[in-house]
Formats: structure tokens, sequence, C-alpha cells
């Protein structure tokens, strides 16, 4: 065979591979590259062979005739999901490593040589005992030389003055770097509180000799714009430093306080008045918190309910008659739920106040675990306890991380708070807390000068010397923000309340608070502030890929060897420090995500507090479709963009037209790159996961009692929970098949540790490990005895972040890396996904076109069956 | 040796069933257990899987009766009744009346470990046999239907007995679907919180098929809901000797 016939008939077989009808038109080769035809050329629908079987199952090829299809599997693995999903390609948990592979093991190589002998470096003792050890010491010095104790602190802060602003050659810089890293290293293997504040101190030493490194040397920059952009790019990283700072200060002892017993003659026991505020929610949204607060364990006479109802619905006022709790409303809507919860204080007389959000819903123990605090110090006016979710939050349910990756809420309940508690600075939360009459009266109610109003209220009680406590045990859960949309939504009204306040109220001003109340709170503030630098940061080295300046002045050498050992440090503090509560370089995800839409509500507030309105958040409704929120994600993908534009002339830079200072350029461009990874990650979460329930199931495993037609009874364990139903959790050697099947009626016993509560339930799913029931319709009793016996146990959330690895800040680069790839390859296929969806019928038209009507081939022949 | 005899007021609530399925557990558990059949019916071997067993402790004088006992395959020593002439066992209640202490006399000449449980399945109360077997024990476990019977019997016993710290209560049968047995256990555990077990067991079909079968129920279903309330109790009573041996 000749080459050219080699060729043509090479030409050939891929025509007929791709569609392409008319070799001869290259037109229809690039339309047909990207876009499949109307359908396949008929082929029959088993595959051929056994070879080509095997070869699609095991990649998870569904369609074997579809050679895009092919060459996708190759490359991405489908996830577990699509044997339902068929056109879902989700990245398998191995991908990033299967992807990175000759890179890991040669990275796992060397280090199998080298770690025995590093870790060797690293003094080994009993860590443990050392740690004691210096404990004791810390004690003695502390208790019964406080005057040396004073010295030993002056001294110290010299000596970090010194060390942190002394200039250094690079060669001197690295080497003490390497000895600070050797310290954190072995440091970290100690357990206790002492060592995490030794971390902090070596972190920050770190980190001030790199802005002190920045401020004195690298900001000789030209006039003109590089001069602007260098010293908006330094004023972002003094921000970070000072968040670093102050977040440090802020957690610097989790307080950790624990329930105090109340007294045991009744008659000691003060009024509590629950208050439910609600607006526009669904009545069974409602209807979990008003049982669970029913069934609160507090004198019946002591303890009273009230629905405040802002939307004034009949409904509502029907469903509080017939389940005998309180109905309040008011005849306007000022303020929102400041001004709800003002109207209800107006005409009720409880001496305590606790306030739950329509969804949160109370366990049994919570009054009589939280109320001991307020007998046992008269002035303490709030005792707040955390916010819990049940269900996954936009983040944990689009990136499948419910129950492995602490979510974005427990860094500030988990530690933030526990911390704040130490400096008598915790705040009000809006929900889940308790709050004593008097105090809150003499402010005044609750604030409502800022979106913010529960944060303000707590500022306004430590203001007035009161003091605010925080428990560190769940005690009531909710339901998270439904969609991406919502939740930054509440985090932008979050932030304009915050910067309100810093203008209207600022806690470095006014009298009333302590210093580090000041700083708690002010933290709690700049904190919403981190949008300006996030971008600056996302932004800055496009300044040199793009434009050639420099906006930093100094070598690439220096540069790294200044700031990695700031973000090397840093990060293994924090991961100490907060590491069971929020995994490493996923604040940076959470950072981006809300970058861009908080600054412009922090700037307007700032500059002008009144401005701007109270916005609900939506709660209990439904995704119903897999989406991608591009409207969300506009912003990221603008900025992805850019970066990627910037990687392109940062490669040239490169190679021709900077060669000369190849350090720069490669530093810029990982920069660019570190970027793009987290960009992609905050892109993923724009990918809305479907979310299939309307009642959210809660995992929770409990023994339960299942009782089937014929008599027998079986000992379970639940293994999720809604208002709607329950899931089973069967023994391994029995199969659900074998004990009943969908429709048959059976009984379920639950316990509320007291009582045993028996509801009718009709099977709806029985296969092998698994039992899915659905209640029938339940009596207003038995839903009160549901809720009980679920969400109001009081060990309902003990033990809920059990099972979740702890945290490595490798393994958190990782997650975060791989996350970012996943971001990139939803885009790819929603961009492919949108232009295969438009564009058929468009296809079916031109195809029509090209195909001559004297010859029809079998494959017009069915397109014109199908028009 | 710990001595637990399993009493009732009345009839019919389970005391022969509850006494297998606990020497069962127990012995599961690799206790050393006893368990000795001072009721009449002589149905206890019937439940640890003999049946028809006519020499036991009411037809052998003396000390021979240790050689009537039988080993199950949980590791359950039990003694039956047997199957005594009707004045052989007038005889017997005759001598019960006149020396209450002849079952402990007995067992304390047994050669049985400290840590050893026995079990004594008795007739219901009153009766000679149920006495002696309370006279014997360390813990009287009086076992209860959740109804309002049961109930009074528990509480004249509260009312009668002078120490609390040797009886307990047990609910057994109790179906959670009806609204009685629930208020019925709720009672009893709110009235009787340090006497009442706070563990019932439960009714469950399982029981009485497993005896159908002739195995025990933990062979037969062992994530029955009774198995697992069985296997409860017996931990309790674990605790509860380990308590009192202190």
């Amino acid at each position: 065979m000749t080459l050219p016939t080699a060729i043509r008939s090479a030409l050939l077989f891929f025509a007929a591979q791709l569609a392409v009808t008319i070799p001869n038109s290259p037109r229809q080769w690039l339309w047909r590259l990207f876009i499949k035809p109307v359908c396949l050329p008929s082929r029959p629908l088993n595959p051929p062979s056994r070879l080509i079987a095997r070869l699609s199952r095991k990649l998870g090829v569904i369609d074997y005739r579809d050679t895009s299809e092919w060459v996708l599997r190759l490359l991405f693995l489908p996830s577990h999901r699509a044997a339902s999903e068929a056109n879902e390609t989700e990245l398998a948990p191995g991908f990033f490593e299967r992807l990175t592979q000759p890179l890991t093991s040669f990275v796992t190589v060397i280090w199998e040589h080298i770690g025995p002998a590093a870790s060797r470096l690293i003094p080994h003792t009993d860590y443990p005992a050392f740690s004691a050890r210096l404990n004791r010491w810390a004690e003695v010095v502390a208790i019964k030389h406080p005057f040396v104790q004073w010295v030993l602190l002056i001294l110290a802060t010299l000596l970090f003055t010194v060390a942190s602003t002394t200039p250094m050659n690079w060669a001197e810089q690295l080497v003490f770097s390497l000895f600070i890293w050797w310290l954190a290293l072995f440091i970290r293997r100690l357990p206790g509180n002492l060592p995490t504040l030794m971390l902090m101190i070596v972190s920050l030493l770190a980190s001030c000799r790199y802005i002190w490194w920045r401020a004195t040397t690298t900001l000789d920059l030209e006039p003109g714009p590089s001069l602007f952009l260098g010293f908006l790019l330094f004023a972002a990283e003094c921000y970070t430093w000072l968040v670093l700072l102050l977040g440090y200060l802020q957690t610097l002892r989790p307080l950790n306080r624990k329930p105090v017993a109340l007294p045991t003659g009744f008659s000691d026991w003060p009024t509590v008045d629950v208050f439910i505020p609600t607006y526009n929610e669904p009545l069974k949204v409602i209807r979990a918190t008003v049982f669970a607060a029913q069934g609160m364990d507090w004198p019946q006479e002591k303890l009273r309910i009230f629905i405040l109802d802002d939307g004034r619905r009949e409904q509502f006022r029907e469903f509080a008659e017939t389940v005998g709790v309180g109905y309040i409303i008011r005849p306007d809507n000022f303020h929102a739920k400041a001004g709800n919860l003002n109207h209800a204080l107006t005409k009720t007389t409880g001496e305590f106040v606790a306030i739950f959000d329509c969804d949160h819903i109370p366990t049994r123990s919570f009054l009589q675990v939280g109320m001991g605090w307020f007998l046992k110090d008269p002035n303490c006016a709030m005792l707040q306890t955390p916010h819990h979710f049940f269900s996954p939050d936009p983040f944990e349910r689009n990136l499948d991380t419910f129950k492995r990756v602490p979510n974005e809420g427990e860094l500030f309940y988990g530690l933030i708070q526990d911390g704040n508690d130490l400096w008598n600075a915790t705040f009000f939360c809006g929900s889940c807390a308790i709050i004593r009459r008097g105090p809150l009266e003499e402010i005044g109610g609750i604030a409502i000068e800022t979106v913010t109003e529960d944060a303000h209220t707590a500022l306004k009680l430590n203001r007035r010397g009161y003091s605010t406590a925080y428990l560190n045990i769940t005690q009531a859960a909710g339901l998270a923000t439904e969609s991406l949309s919502a939740h930054i939504g509440q985090r932008i009204r979050w932030a304009r309340g915050m910067a309100q306040i810093f203008r209207l109220d600022n806690p470095f001003l006014g009298k009333g608070l302590s210093f580090f109340q000041r700083l708690c709170y002010s933290n709690s503030m700049l904190h919403f502030f981190s949008g300006i630098p996030r971008l600056i940061f996302l932004t800055a080295p496009l300044c040199y890929l793009w434009f050639g300046m420099h906006i930093i002045n100094t070598e690439a050498i220096y540069i790294l060897i200044y700031a990695l050992p700031h973000i090397v440090l840093s990060s293994i503090a924090n991961s100490r420090n907060q590491g069971a509560h929020r995994h490493s370089f996923w604040g940076e995800v959470y950072e981006s995500v809300l970058a861009w839409y908080i600054t412009l509500p922090t700037t307007v507030a700032l500059l002008n507090p009144h401005f701007g309105k109270f916005n609900v958040t939506a709660k209990g409704g439904l995704v119903a479709e897999k989406f991608f929120d591009w409207t969300i994600s506009k912003p990221y993908i603008l900025l992805v963009a850019l970066n990627f534009l910037g990687i392109g002339v940062g490669i040239g830079r490169l190679l021709w037209w900077n060669a000369y200072e190849p350090g720069t350029v490669l530093l810029n461009l990982a920069w660019t790159l570190f970027n793009m990874i987290i960009l992609g990650a905050a892109i993923s979460v724009a990918s809305e996961a479907r979310q299939v329930r309307v009642n959210h199931r809660v995992a929770i495993r409990v023994p339960a009692i299942l009782q089937l037609g014929d008599g027998r009874a079986l000992h379970v364990y639940t293994q999720d929970y809604s208002l709607g139903g329950l899931g089973l959790a069967l023994p391994e050697e029995i199969s659900a098949t074998e004990l009943a099947k969908a429709g048959d009626k059976v009984w379920v016993t639950l316990d509320r540790g007291d009582q045993e509560c028996a509801f009718p339930a009709r099977v709806v799913i029985a296969n092998k490990s698994q039992l899915g029931l659905q209640f029938d319709e339940l009596s207003i009793a038995d839903e009160r005895r549901l809720v009980q016996c679920t969400f109001g146990r009081a060990d309902a959330w003990i033990g809920k972040n059990d099972g979740r690895p702890n945290d490595k800040p490798l393994e958190g680069f990782r997650e975060v890396c791989s996350l970012g790839l996943r971001g990139y390859l939803r885009i790819f296929q929603r961009i492919r996904q949108s232009l295969t969806n438009n564009l058929h019928s468009v296809a079916q038209h031109i195809v029509e076109k090209f195909e001559s009507p004297a010859s029809p081939t079998h494959l017009s022949s069915k397109v014109i069956s199908r028009l | 040796m710990f001595i637990v005899a399993l009493c009732s007021t009345c009839g019919g609530v389970g005391r022969t069933t509850v006494t297998a399925g606990l020497s069962s557990a127990l012995g599961r558990k690799g206790r050393r257990v006893l368990a000795i059949d001072l009721d009449p019916q002589n149905m206890l071997g019937l439940h640890l899987g003999i049946n028809f067993l006519s020499d036991g402790l009411a037809t052998s004088p003396g000390d021979t009766w240790m050689e009537t006992s039988w080993r199950t395959s949980d590791g359950v020593d039990f003694v039956p009744f047997g199957n005594p002439s009707a004045d052989v066992a007038w005889q017997l209640e005759l001598e019960l009346k006149r020396d209450p202490g002849w079952l402990s006399q007995r067992l304390s000449r047994l050669d049985f470990p400290d840590e050893g449980i026995v079990l004594i399945d008795s007739a219901r109360l009153p009766s000679r046999w149920g006495e002696a077997a309370r006279h014997a024990a360390d813990l009287t476990l009086f076992l209860g239907h959740p109804d309002p019977g049961s109930l009074g019997g528990f509480d004249a016993l509260s009312r009668g007995s002078k120490s609390q710290d040797n009886i307990a209560f047990l609910l057994n049968d109790v179906d959670p679907t009806r609204t009685l047995h629930r208020d019925a256990l709720l009672l009893a555990r709110n009235r009787w919180p340090d006497t009442c077990l706070q563990y019932p067991i439960h009714r469950d079909e399982a029981v009485a098929e497993a005896l159908a079968h002739g195995q025990s129920i933990f062979d037969y279903a062992i994530r029955a809901q009774a198995a697992h309330d069985l296997q409860g109790v017996a931990t309790w009573l674990l605790n509860r000797h380990s308590m009192t041996a202190r």
C-alpha cells in the first residue's frame, strides 16, 4: 500500500468514527471535532468483541460507539455515582493522585530515603512528659516568682524585637529559617496548650521578620503605577499579618467552659421565654423547632414558648393554638428580626429569653445545660451555644466533603468563640442563645442600628459591663443555607453589618470595654474586610506578568527565603491551633469565594453605614435541578481568565522577553498557579449538586426496635432520619429483602431516654443492608414525640465529629488542589454540555444542508425522519 | 457466688423463659452459671434444650441432687426440678416449711466459684418454692408484665419489703406499640427508679419461635430485640454482682 492510500484509509476510518459524512469538507471536520452528531452511525448496540466490552467496563464507558467518551474516560474516571447518572463525569477520589502519579512516586521514594534521617534530626523524647515538665516550670515561675516572670517577659520581648528586625543576608536568613522550622517541627510534637503558644510565637517571629523586611527593603520602587501598586500589595500583606496576630491573640487559650449544675430546688429556677421569630419560612420548618422546644426539660409552669410571626399568617396562628404555644404578631415589620424580638419583649415577662431561629431545633437539655451559669454569675447577661448544621452547606454539598472536612462555621463556633470567651468577648449570634431580660432591656432591646443586630447587642452589653459566656456544647442544630447564592447573601449581610458596627460603634473607641475585648471584636470585624486584600492577592502577580511592573523591589531568591518561612510556619501554627476545626488552606477557598461579593458592601457600609437593608436568608427550599450557578461564578471566571492569560504571557516572558530574570518570572508564575487553583476550587463550589430530599436527612446512629407484621422485633440502628422517614442500618447477616418488601407496614420504636415511642411506618426501600421507612401521617402528639426522640435527644449531637480525619497541612493542600482541578473540569463539562445542547438543533439543519438530497445516506434519512 | 432468684406475683410472666435466656447469655459471656429449677412445672429443662427430666432437685435426697445436673452447649449447668410423686412433693413442702433455709444450705455446700452466678427459677408467689428461692438469694428479680396487675404486685412488694437492696423489678413482654405498655413502663421507671431495671424485655415472636425450634434465642435470632434485651439484663446482673462484692 502506498503512502497516500494509507493516509486516505486512515482518514476515512476517522471520518467514520467521528461521523464526518463529507471527508473533503474541512468545515465539517472542525464541526465534528466539537459537536457530536445527532445520532451515531449505526453499529450494533452490543460491543463486537469481548476485548472492547471489557475495556469499556473497566473504564466506565457507557456507549462504546462514542469516540469522544473513550478519550474522556482515558483521562477521567467516572465517579461511583456514574452508574445512575450517565452524563456525570466526576473525579474519582484518586484522580488527582493518578494524574500526578510519577511525581508523587518520585517524591515518595526520595522521602523514604531522607525521611528517617530527617526525623532523626528532631530530638526524640517522651513528648508528653517533656510537655508536662515545661508546664510545671511555667507554673513555678508564674506563681512563685512573678518578678522573674516579668523580667523574663521583658527580655523575651526585647529578644523578639531584635530577632525580627535584624537585617540578614540570604545565607543567614536561610540558616535562621531552617533553625526555627526545625524548632517548630519539634515543638509541634509536644501535646498541650503551652507548646501551641510557643508555635504561635515562632510563627510570629517568621512573619514579623517578613513584614519588617518588606517594609524596610522592598518598597523602594519607581514612582508611578509601580509605587502605587506596590504599596497596595504591601498594605494587603500588612492586613494579613495583623489578622494573623490578632487571630493568635484571640484564640490564645480557649476557655472551654463547662456547664454548671442548677440548684436542686425547682423554686430557684427562673422563668424562661422561648422566642422563635419567623418571617416567610414555611410551616413545616418551624414545626420541629416548636415541638422540640416543648420537650425541653424545664418546669412547665416556668417555660413559655412564643412564635413571633412577622408574616402574620393564619396557618401559623392555628398551629400555635393547636399545639399550645404562644403567638405574637405586630402591625409592622420595622427592623426585621430585631424589631420582632423587641416587640415580643414588651409582651412577655420571663426573666430570661431563649432565642431560636425557626429552623434551629434545640435538644431537651438546652436550658438545663445553659442556665446554670446565669445563676452562678449574676453579671452574666448572655450565653451562646454553637450553631450546628445537620444538612450540608453549599460548600459541603457541592464539593462532597460533608463529615470529612470541617465546614466553614466550625472554626468560629469551635475555636474563635471559645477564645473570645477567655477575654469575655463572646458575641451573640442570633440564635441558640439565652439572654437575661434585665440587661437586655437596659440597652434598649436588641440593637437596631445595624443589620448584624446580634453582634451589636453583645457589644452594647459588654460596654455596660455585663459579661457574656460561651458554652462549646452543641445543644441545637439547624438547616444550613440552601444554595451558594443564599450562602453568599447571608455572608454579605454579616459583612455589611460588621462594617456598620465598625463605623457606628467602633470597639476601639468608646468606653466600657477592656483592651482585649476591643481586640477581639475588632478582629471579628476586620475579618470581613478581607475582600480587597484577597482580590489584591489574586491579581498581584499579573502586574508583573502582564505589564512587567516590579512591585516588590528585590530578587526572587530573597522573596522565597523570607516568604516561605512565613507561610510554612503560619500553616504549622494554624494547623496546630485550629486543625480540628478547619483544614489547612481551606480558609483561602472560603475567603476567595466571598472576596468579590463582600468588597462592595463593606466599602459602602464603611463610607455610609445607614445605606442598605436587611435581607433574610432563604431556608428550606429545594435545589431541584443540578445546575451551574453562572451568575455567582462570573467574577471568578473573569479572574481565572485574567490569570490564565497571565500564565500565557508569563511563559513568553520566561522564554524570550524577560529571560534575564527567570527567578522573578517563575515566582510570579507559581503564585498565579496557586491563585488559579484557589479560584478553581471556588468555581467548583458554584456547580450545585442536586438536592433530592425535601426533608433533610441527618446522619445519626441511635438504637431502634423494628417490629414487623409477624410479631418479630429486631434490634437495629438508625442510619439517618428526617421528618418524613427513617433509614435503618441492618446488621450484615440480615438482608432487608427477607424482612419486608416495599409497602409493608412496620412499627419502629425510638426512645428519648426515659420513654419509648413507637411510630407506624411503611417500607419504601428494602435492599441488601438498608431499610428505608416512610412515616405515615403522624398525629401532632406523634410528631412531637418523633422530634423529641431524634433531634431533641440530649445526646443527639455528641460525637458529631467522630470519624473525621485529623488535619495535616500537606493533606489540606492536596485537597484544595484536587478541588481546583475539579472546578476546571466542571466548567469544561458545562461548556461542552451547553454547546451540545444549544447547538443540537442547529446541527440538524446544517447536516441536512450538507447531505445532497439526491443520494440520502442512512444518516440523513434518520435525521429527516426525526424532523 | 451470686445467687439470683426469679420470682413473680403473677403467673405467666415469663420466669422460666427469662431464666433460660439469662443463663444462656451469661454462659456465652464465659461465666460459670448454674440454673436451678424450683418450680414443680419442671419446664426449665425444655427451655434449655431437654424435656421430660424425671430426676432432679425434688427427687434426690441429701446432696445427691448435684448428680442430676446437665450442661448445655452454652456452658450452663442446670438442675431440673424432677418429676416427684405426690407424696414426695408433699414431704418436701413440709420440710421447706420447717426449714426455710433448706436451699441455701445445699447451695453453700456447693463447690462453685465466687464469680459464678446461680439463677433460681421458682414457682409463682405465694408458694413455698418461691419463698425458699427468695430466702436463698442475694438478689430477687421480680418479673412482671406491663399491666396494672403486675404493677400492683410491684407496689405491694416495695411497700412490704424492708430492705430494697436485694430486690429488683423487671418488665417482660413489653410491646411499645401499645399505649398501656408504654405508660406502664414509664410509670415503673419513674416510681421505682432505683429498683426497676431501666431495660425491659420487649415482646418478640422470636422467643417463642426459638423455643419451638428447640434453640437458644441467641442461636436462633441473635439480632432479635429480645436477645439484645436479655444481654442487657445479663450485663446489669454482672455489674450488680461486682458492686455488691466490693
